[in-house]
């Protein structure tokens, strides 16, 4: 804030402002509040709603490689139910809370795909469907922070795996159902790729360790192959299934109280009109 | 056991001399009034056991004064009258529906023209010889089957247009089996296909290209909608997102590589043989991933992971492309490159293709001619456990599906001369290209081949060690459990395949893996919202940035009070 004071107090008069443009109220304080259209600084638009210069309700933000968000908005950050559209044109619509995905959501990938579930902080967790939209089949399963781990069904046309996965592929004891007929019992190996064989080992330990540092990676593990042992086939009966997918317990911060009072002031607000704020200025500022 | 004691005086009654055996006896009485009347069939037991049921469910009194009547009521109602030869259904007998089907074959006007000799080689078709060779390798089809199998490829070459025919082999179905044969097209026919392949793509293309702008325009009415919500501002366009899928290699046209023959299906002799249609690259591709049984049936669906684009009877002839490709074998020197005293024709052809496949494929030589001067190698080289003296005579598969290479992002058309010149200029923008699949060249020895899970390839054995002057050799096929190839030191060889179509796995079946799981959307300087500038700030610099008026007090006064503000926010 300092610099760009100084900015503004050594340049001339004909310097260009650098608060981008703004139409629409502001509240005493000159902050922006209630609808307003604003053209931001790096040029980025916004248009929906403040409140006491934050984004509160909905509003329509654009970046400026067409990227954008529309939904809910509490205290300047993504909070509520809204659509992302990301620069790549993937999309995510659902629950966001704290600038992140957060609660039940789909997400439409670039090549069709799509992952319909729960999110916990910005990642797929919980349970979840993934739909590959290429093959026609479906994954339904839980998610730990992105990746299929634990229980899960694999539904191919024809033809059903039940088992347990590990960094998105399927590994250990399972058993494949074919129409609720037969079940074939077997178990799910994980192995180098032979196809990897012919790539110089250096460039796979050089995978290897960067997947260890860059926790960031949440994609299949690269060079591994599941490989599917079969060890016998018997008639269906659905108690010898593995345990099916449940929903992770996980534990969700309450809203804190101040914020509910908030929430519930923003309400009286909008009730009873805007006019009316003032004397609610004394106990926010406190 | 309380019978016993019963039956032990009347016993001892009739035979004092032997000690008696309650239980023979039984049996023996039993077995005496089970035997059967040489007459009406029936039997005192079954008689009186029905009679005595008889009497017992219905009870009647005084009983034993009409027992003859209860007999001969009982044995009235066993009788059945035996005029009753009318039948409601005819159900003929199975042997009369394969006569019926063979009959026809056999009343086929036949006589040695030499027209009809023109119609099709069939040279290689003296099945009842081939299926006393059968016979001596171990395997093949009843000699009936053989001889009916000629008579109706006979039938077929006189009306399908093929110039050369041969008995490929028997794919087993779960239901029903099929017989392939294995022709060539006569090349006018092949033209005409390519002709009709040309038309139909090219329909294709601008049926797509039509698809694609009405999606463009569907997608400008989404840009112009979103334009129209946002009031005032003009937003930037909506990402889209662009995922295009690998272009598919185009099929390769009859007469060459995978669809160089045509192949011909019937489940029974004597039904009509069925052209399967011509296989394209992603069938192979796809034929390679999955592992289904054949029914029996050309119109079954084929319901895989991942999706085989087709009916059963592409399978079908994806699985022939790929047996064919690899188990189609012979005797080293059978078959050369280049012939000295060819025929003109023959020679043309091959320069043509030749010439195709410089600019496809690398030079690679798709096709050979039959050796004129061919010698065969003796018996112990053929019989070589390294597989040396064999030799592939059908081009190797490539994984893209297409026995000669296509090249996915192709530099622009250009004429011939310019092309080779842009060749060489081009050299180094290629480098960053797709590399080209290269497989084993034609004529491969077999000793080439890969094997799978330390297992060979091939085997090979001869018939007799008794007496090696006459005996055949057998090749079998591994990879192709099924797949022969017999030969009578090395002049007479024949390929077949008698299996259900599936290559050998080592353990078991596994589904292909899936692919990799998308990721979302990583965070970053890109998609982090600015937050807005406050309202102090804002008025800071408009009260910095005032005209120098006389109002200077004002101002200091006003910009105290912001700041003061932006501390109580901080």
């Amino acid at each position: 804030m300092s610099d760009v004071e100084e900015v503004g107090e050594g340049g001339e008069g004909a310097e260009i402002y650098p608060y981008g443009e703004y139409e629409g109220g502001r509240d005493e304080n000159l902050d922006r509040h209630g609808w307003g259209s604003a053209l931001l600084p790096n040029g980025d638009i916004y248009e929906g709603n403040y409140r006491r210069g934050l984004r509160m309700g909905k509003g329509l933000y654009c970046f400026r490689n067409g990227a954008r968000y529309d939904g809910d908005w509490r205290k300047g950050k993504k909070h509520g139910i809204g659509t992302f559209v990301y620069p790549d044109g993937t999309t995510y619509t659902g629950q966001w809370r704290k600038d992140l995905k957060h609660g039940h959501g789909t997400y439409h990938y670039a090549n069709g795909d799509t992952y319909e579930g729960n999110w916990f902080r910005n990642f797929r967790h919980g349970l979840g469907t993934y739909s590959y939209n290429d093959v026609n089949v479906t994954f339904y399963g839980t998610w730990k922070n992105g990746r299929m781990e634990g229980p899960g069904v694999l539904k191919y046309p024809g033809y059903r795996y039940h088992g347990k996965f590990e960094q998105n592929l399927p590994k250990g004891p399972g058993c494949f159902t074919f129409e609720n007929v037969w079940m074939q019992h077997g178990f799910y190996l994980n192995i180098r790729d032979p196809a990897f064989d012919y790539v110089g080992a250096e460039d796979l330990t050089l995978d290897d360790t960067e997947e260890t540092t860059e926790s960031e990676y949440r994609g299949n593990p690269r060079g591994i192959v599941p490989i599917w042992r079969a060890r016998s086939v018997a008639a269906f009966k659905s108690e010898l299934l593995p345990p099916s997918p449940v929903p992770l317990p996980y534990k969700d911060s309450e809203d804190s109280l101040i914020s509910i009072m908030e929430y519930l002031e923003q309400q009286y607000t909008i009730a009873t009109g805007e006019n009316e704020t003032d004397g609610y200025v004394d106990e926010n500022d406190l | 056991m309380i019978c016993d004691y019963d039956d032990e005086p009347q016993d001892d009654d009739s035979s004092s001399t032997k000690l008696p055996d309650a239980e023979k006896e039984i049996i023996a009485a039993k077995l005496f009034m089970q035997q059967c009347s040489t007459l009406t069939g029936d039997n005192l037991y079954d008689h009186l056991s029905e009679v005595l049921n008889k009497i017992l469910s219905e009870r009647p009194e005084n009983v034993i004064d009409f027992f003859e009547e209860y007999s001969r009521k009982v044995k009235e109602k066993r009788f059945k009258p035996k005029n009753d030869h009318l039948e409601d259904m005819f159900v003929p007998p199975i042997q009369y529906a394969t006569a019926c089907k063979i009959i026809p074959l056999l009343k086929e006007p036949h006589d040695l023209d030499t027209e009809e000799q023109m119609l099709a080689d069939m040279t290689r078709n003296d099945m009842l010889q081939l299926s006393y060779f059968f016979e001596q390798s171990g395997l093949g089809l009843p000699k009936s089957d053989m001889f009916a199998l000629v008579l109706s490829m006979r039938k077929l070459i006189k009306t399908e247009p093929v110039a050369s025919i041969r008995f490929w082999g028997k794919v087993l179905g779960l239901y029903k089996n099929y017989f392939v044969l294995e022709a060539d097209l006569k090349e006018e026919e092949c033209i005409r296909r390519n002709e009709l392949l040309a038309e139909l793509e090219t329909e294709q293309l601008t049926e797509t290209g039509a698809g694609g702008d009405t999606t463009a325009t569907s997608l400008e009415n989404l840009e112009n909608e979103e334009e129209g919500e946002s009031k005032g501002r003009k937003l930037p366009p909506i990402p889209k997102a662009v995922f295009k899928p690998l272009p598919e290699p185009p099929q390769e046209p009859s007469g060459v590589g995978a669809n160089k023959k045509v192949y011909y299906v019937c489940n029974e002799i004597g039904d009509e043989w069925v052209q399967l249609p011509d296989v394209t690259p992603r069938q192979i591709r796809v034929a390679r991933q999955i592992r289904k049984s054949f029914t029996g049936w050309l119109n079954q669906d084929i319901v895989t992971y991942p999706d085989f684009p087709g009916k059963e009877r592409n399978y079908l002839r994806a699985q022939i492309a790929r047996i064919s490709a690899g188990t189609q074998i012979s005797p080293l020197g059978f078959y050369t490159f280049k012939q000295g005293g060819g025929e003109g024709e023959e020679e043309e052809e091959e320069e043509e293709e030749a010439e195709g496949e410089e600019t496809e494929g690398g030079g690679m030589k798709t096709s050979c001619l039959e050796n004129r001067r061919y010698e065969s190698p003796p018996l112990g080289d053929l019989l070589d456990s390294s597989m040396s003296f064999w030799v592939h005579h059908i081009l190797y598969i490539l994984p893209q599906g297409r026995t000669s290479w296509w090249n996915p992002s192709p530099k622009p058309e250009a004429d011939e001369e310019e092309a080779v010149e842009e060749e060489e200029a081009e050299e180094k923008p290629v480098i960053p290209g797709p590399e080209p699949e290269i497989g084993p060249p034609l004529l491969t020895p077999l000793s080439e081949d890969a094997s799978l899970d330390a297992m060979p390839p091939w085997s090979v054995r001869i018939s007799s060690n008794v007496l090696p002057e006459y005996a055949l050799v057998i090749v079998r096929s591994n990879l192709w459990p099924g797949a022969y190839c017999f030969t009578t030191q090395g002049k007479i060889f024949q390929n077949v395949y008698i299996g259900f179509g599936h290559k050998h796995v080592a353990q078991n079946f596994t589904p292909l893996p899936l692919p990799f799981v998308e990721q979302d959307y990583p965070m970053g300087p890109e998609i982090m919202e600015m937050t807005d500038p406050t309202g102090a700030e804002e008025e800071q610099w408009r009260i910095d940035h005032l005209p120098k008026l006389p109002l200077d007090a004002e101002g200091e006064e006003e910009g105290e009070v912001e700041e003061e503000e932006i501390e109580e926010d901080d």
